[in-house]
């Protein structure tokens, strides 16, 4: 303390000029949206945690059939309903499958179905969700009434005629649900974007001559990235889910194939006999869903605008 | 356990020719929608008295409008509120409303004189004109009843039904009020037995005309007969209570029935368990578990594999023989069934009636082996492969139809699987609706190469089975054609006893050597009864349960 | 306002209308036919599509089903041949109604609870707590849910009634197994969003003028904060009172989502439009109710309504 000098002289200074670039220039490191986004994500730790859940999941359903010395449907008569052995890793179905073969298998079809069928229905439902609140008007009259018409299509009715028209598979249920799912982000999109569209930012925006799709991609969606993105994480359960119920009557992808909701439906039939046959994809479900939450409520943060730069 | 069942079995094939019941495959070749799963038992607080006989059925009872009835479960209903010329107790038949019929010489003229102190629920008497109105109805196409085929037993009863000849011209008519007189088409040994089917039942035509399409459609909406009546229908049950009227109600053991409506098989065992339920189906997952204290009756369906025959590969015999021998029936009945259902390896249900008693016992054959043969599939494979210039099985690709059941989607994967081990050849699955399955069970259908189905009998005889593959026959989805199978089936038509039977039998083994399909298994329904009921059948066609004299102890 | 509403009503009721054809004709284009029974006779066939006026020339058929509309006639069932499709809806709707309030009830109480208590304690404990929960509600799904429920409470436990519908015992698992989903759904909804709106200026400006933190988030937080969840309430409810067919054939239920499952599986043509028309109408009804809820629960708009 003592050695700090008191005094200042002039000789200490120097006139160094007018710089505009220093003087605007952000010490921090100028990162882009999804730098920033990442860089968040990474000192999440229960969403980055389940973003390596996820991807373990994912590697997993990639190879661990192919590793496998069994077949996903290979039966065995003498090896039916057997508990969790160093045989079978997590037991053997009603018809002595294996189930940890049968489980990665069911998360090809289960993660495929419910990541793109809840992706395209976000991006289909946000767009046309966006203009509609932006707009208002006859354009966002006739969608909400062509809404709610597909609402009150059956969608059984829907399911069973793509089935019918395409054969039953993954494809089929994909476009089915995308058929009659995105509806439900196009409500909630446009009940947000009809929120905001009167907030002061905007109306900045406006008055700049930003084109309105600038507006609504640039301004507006980011704004509501939080909600999107929290209600894209509840979309892909949510079509997991439906093609869970879509297989409870009958509906869903053909035997020998499975999904996470087809064995975990065969498994409640069992819950009296060999509980584990609904436990094992229940708990891959559960905590696929859980992972999904955990990274959902990460992105939600990383990706809020208001919350950049802070911490 | 064993014994009550081959007693019920034997009771119900007491019946010669029994065309009793109106079993449709929509009820019992499926364990979806309709099939009956009963359970009974425990006290009901919504009915009064005390002996409550409760049990369940997977589905809602449909109609209890007796000439609309369809359906197994609905059949059982209408087989206690509804009395008719005569009535099949325990097997036997007894009189009910007749007291007593005459036949003319050639077999045509049947009159009954009915007893006079028969009375509906609402105290008017039950009369000749009744049966005849039901009877009309039955074939009258303005009514438009589904089991209306039924009634061709009658003189121009398919003529009436199409709508060739007036109603009035149909071989029913009362002549006083207790005497009726039914003419048939032709002389039909068991035309008697049919007469204890809903669908014959008397009608009250001033109840019709009150109620119009809604007959039937509600308690209050009909008048009964029978045993018991119905008061609550709708709302996932059925409530019956005993009928005071009846003439017989001193026999009558039972206060009440309540039928509920318990879709989930196991909810329904557990029900039964909770003494919630008097008699349960066991769904066979469960089956193991209840080992030693379930009942069982064989429901008549036997499940098959249909090959399309227009199909390039099906149409090969050595490639059918192929497949018929390439599958160990017992690891298969072990794997989908819990080895609960009994495997078929011919293809008639051998308890059908055979000339004097069980055809299977009269005529026993086991075609294919019990765990199957895969040096002969190989064999016929390698033939079979050979004629149709494949060089190797994996080549030859087929579609198989399974309806959306659990049970069926279960043997389905367990037969492809088969294949695919023992014969190299590749199946794929196709799983559809119900109703879209039912849709492609016609001839010449392109929709599939292989289908999941099966057939319950209208009657207690092969030939209730053997017909579906006459070449010309309307049900022929199978599209088989043999000069040999038709004729046969062709003798059995001018022949009788021994003689038709055998040549029934000839025509099922023709069937089986051309491994026209694949004969799977025969179903055997599991149920547990609570201890405290008494005297309580099941039968394999027909009806399901006949608890009429049924009483509940303790 | 009220030319509005009126408004609202006319083209909700074209939305029916359009709905109807729509239905009509999909339905007569599903495989199989109402009368698939391998059984019948191919006469008998014919009689039953006679006798429902399948025969006509679909058109024809059309016009007739929208006149017996505006009487309110839908017609007998083909599955239940007795029974007119009123009837049946009549008989299974108070029974979806009472379960499906039971349920809701049960799912936004608590959700909107949940929610709020967890956005309040952002980070510790009592918001992992709540989280988990929402976490389990969203990622089992019902026919597990209520698996689990019926087995553990009723058939393991025996503290609950295992199956039927006859007094308020009974209703507790189908309620809570159906509302679960929703529940963890609006609690979850409710916090991203509680946590959206506390960032606003105006809670800022509320808490600056030194509005005590009770009515912040009282009057001025929750209020708005709910928008979201109410947006997904319409066609929650709608799902939440059809959308019962798992729950009811678990717990012996004899409510309506048997019959728009098993009507679609039966090509049941009356009973298909039938619950469409009714569910429709429902649905439509519950957005325009949302629709008003709005002006009425969102300030801004309700100021510049006045």
């Amino acid at each position: 303390m003592s050695e700090i000098k008191t005094e200042l002289t002039k000789e200490q200074f120097e006139i160094v000029g007018k710089n505009i670039e220093k003087m605007e220039s952000i010490s921090r490191p100028s990162l882009t949206f999804w730098q920033e986004a990442w860089r968040r994500i990474r000192s999440n730790r229960a969403a980055f945690f389940s973003l390596i859940l996820l991807i373990i999941y994912v590697l997993l359903a990639i190879f661990a059939p192919m590793l496998s010395k069994y077949g996903f449907d290979q039966q065995d008569a003498y090896a039916m309903k057997q508990g969790l052995s160093l045989e079978h890793w997590l037991g053997t179905d009603s018809l002595g499958r294996d189930l940890w073969v049968r489980v990665w298998m069911g998360a090809r079809v289960s993660l495929t179905i419910g990541l793109l069928a809840a992706v395209i229905n976000s991006v289909i439902g946000t767009i046309l969700g966006g203009f509609c609140g932006y707009y208002g008007g006859k354009l966002d009259m006739v969608v909400m009434r062509i809404i709610d018409v597909i609402y009150g299509i059956p969608s059984l009715i829907v399911c069973i005629l793509v089935m019918v028209v395409l054969g039953s598979g993954v494809q089929s249920l994909i476009i089915a649900m995308v058929l009659v799912g995105w509806t439900g982000t196009c409500r909630f999109t446009r009940g947000e974007v009809y929120r905001l569209k009167e907030q002061e930012f905007v109306l900045a925006a406006q008055v700049m001559g930003e084109p309105v799709f600038t507006i609504i991609l640039r301004e507006i969606i980011p704004n509501i990235m939080g909600l999107l993105i929290t209600n894209l994480t509840m979309a892909i359960p949510g079509a997991i889910f439906q093609e869970a119920f879509l297989s409870y009557i009958g509906l869903g992808i053909s035997p020998p194939q499975a999904s996470w909701g087809v064995l975990a439906k065969e498994g409640t039939k069992m819950l009296q006999v060999a509980p584990h046959i609904l436990y094992v994809p229940a708990f891959f479900i559960c905590t696929t869903v859980l992972a999904l939450n955990q990274l959902g409520n990460g992105l939600r943060d990383a990706f809020d605008p208001r919350l950049r730069g802070t911490e | 356990m064993k014994h009550k069942r081959f007693m019920a079995l034997g009771l119900a094939t007491l019946l010669s020719l029994s065309v009793v019941g109106c079993s449709t495959p929509n009820t019992t070749v499926e364990d979806s929608g309709s099939t009956s799963a009963s359970t009974s038992g425990s006290t009901a607080q919504t009915v009064s008295g005390e002996k409550i006989f409760r049990y369940s059925n997977k589905a809602d009872i449909a109609t209890i409008d007796p000439n609309k009835i369809n359906c197994v479960p609905d059949a059982t209903i209408g087989y206690h509120v509804y009395d008719g010329l005569y009535r099949s107790v325990q097997g036997n038949l007894q009189p009910a409303v007749a007291e007593s019929h005459t036949v003319s010489e050639d077999g045509l003229v049947y009159t009954f004189t009915l007893r006079q102190d028969a009375k509906w629920s609402d105290g008017e008497p039950v009369t000749a004109q009744d049966f005849e109105y039901g009877m009309k109805r039955l074939c009258d196409p303005a009514a438009a009843c589904s089991m209306s085929y039924l009634g061709v037993v009658f003189k121009n009863g398919a003529a009436v039904t199409a709508g060739e000849v007036p109603v009035d011209e149909l071989g029913v008519k009362a002549i006083d009020d207790y005497t009726l007189e039914i003419t048939l088409e032709h002389p039909a040994d068991y035309f008697l037995s049919m007469l204890s089917m809903s669908q014959f039942m008397p009608v009250r035509q001033d109840i019709v005309e009150q109620f119009g399409g809604e007959f039937g459609g509600g308690a209050d909406k009909q008048v009964y007969n029978g045993p018991f009546v119905v008061t609550q229908f709708g709302e996932g049950r059925l409530v019956m209570e005993k009928n005071p009227n009846y003439y017989d109600a001193d026999s009558i053991k039972l206060d009440g029935v309540e039928v509920l409506t318990v879709a989930d098989g196991t909810t329904a065992v557990s029900m039964f368990n909770a003494g919630d339920l008097d008699l349960a189906e066991v769904p066979s997952d469960l089956a193991p578990q209840y080992e030693g204290q379930t009942l069982s009756y064989y429901d008549g369906s036997n499940d098959y594999a249909a090959l399309n025959h227009n199909n390039e590969y099906l149409a090969n015999k050595n490639f059918r023989l192929a497949l018929n021998y390439a599958i160990n029936r017992e690891e298969y009945n072990l794997l989908s069934h819990n080895g609960l259902y009994a495997e078929n390896l011919r293809y008639v249900l051998p308890q059908v009636r055979g000339v004097e008693g069980e055809y299977g016992t009269e005529y026993p054959l086991e075609f294919f082996p019990l765990q199957g043969d895969m040096d002969k599939a190989q064999e016929y494979l390698t033939v079979a492969m050979e004629e149709l210039g494949v060089s190797d099985p994996s080549e030859i690709s087929l579609k198989l139809v399974v309806s959306d059941s659990d049970a069926s989607k279960k043997e389905a994967e367990v037969v492809v699987n088969q294949w695919k081990n023992n014969l190299g050849i590749d199946v794929q699955i196709n799983m559809v609706p119900y109703a879209t399955r039912n849709a492609m069970l016609v001839p010449n259908s392109t929709e599939f190469d292989i289908i999941m189905t099966g057939w319950v009998p209208d009657y207690s005889d092969p030939y209730s089975y053997l017909e579906l593959w006459y070449s010309t026959s309307s049900y022929n989805y199978l599209n088989y054609k043999s000069e040999a199978y038709d004729s046969y089936l062709d003798a059995s038509k001018t022949t009788t006893g021994k003689e038709r039977m055998d040549n029934l039998f000839n025509a099922e083994k023709v069937l089986l050597e051309d491994g026209a399909l694949v004969p799977l298994q025969l179903r055997e329904v599991q149920y547990m009864v609570s201890d405290r009921v008494e005297n309580l059948g099941a039968y394999f066609i027909g009806l399901n349960y006949d608890y009429m004299y049924t009483d509940i102890v303790a | 306002m009220t030319k509005y509403i009126l408004k609202r009503v006319g083209i909700s009721l074209i939305t029916i209308f359009v709905l109807v054809t729509v239905v009509f004709f999909l339905a007569r284009l599903m495989p199989g036919g109402p009368f698939n029974d391998p059984k019948l006779s191919e006469t008998a066939r014919e009689n039953l599509s006679a006798y429902y006026g399948f025969d006509k020339p679909i058109f024809e058929q059309y016009i007739t089903y929208l006149k017996n509309i505006l009487s309110f006639d839908f017609g007998f069932s083909t599955k239940y041949p007795s029974r007119t499709v009123n009837d049946l809806l009549a008989g299974s709707f108070p029974y979806s109604v009472d379960l499906g309030v039971r349920a809701l009830c049960f799912a936004i109480s608590f959700g909107l609870v949940f929610g709020i208590i967890s956005a309040l304690n952002r980070g510790n404990k009592i918001d992992l707590i709540f989280v988990i929960i929402a976490v389990i509600g969203t990622s089992v799904p019902d026919f597990i849910m209520g698996a689990i429920l019926q087995y553990f409470f009723a058939i393991e436990w025996g503290l609950l009634p295992i199956a039927e519908y006859k007094g308020f015992a009974y209703t507790i698992l189908p309620s809570v197994g159906l509302g679960f989903y929703t529940m963890a759904s609006v609690s979850r909804i409710m916090r991203a969003s509680m946590l959206e709106v506390v960032q606003q200026d105006y809670i800022k400006t509320a808490r600056s003028k030194g509005i005590s933190r009770f009515r912040v988030t009282w009057k001025h937080q929750i209020r708005n904060a709910i928008m979201p969840v109410i947006t997904i309430l319409g066609p929650t409810v709608a799902a939440v009172l059809t959308g019962t067919f798992v729950i009811e054939s678990l717990f012996a239920i004899p409510g309506m989502g048997k019959y728009y499952v098993e009507s679609v599986q039966n090509n049941d043509y009356s009973l298909i439009l039938g619950m469409t028309v009714f569910y429709g109408t429902f649905l439509v009804l519950c957005n325009m109710i949302v629709d008003i809820l709005y002006g009425i629960v969102d300030p801004r708009i309700r100021i510049a309504g006045k």
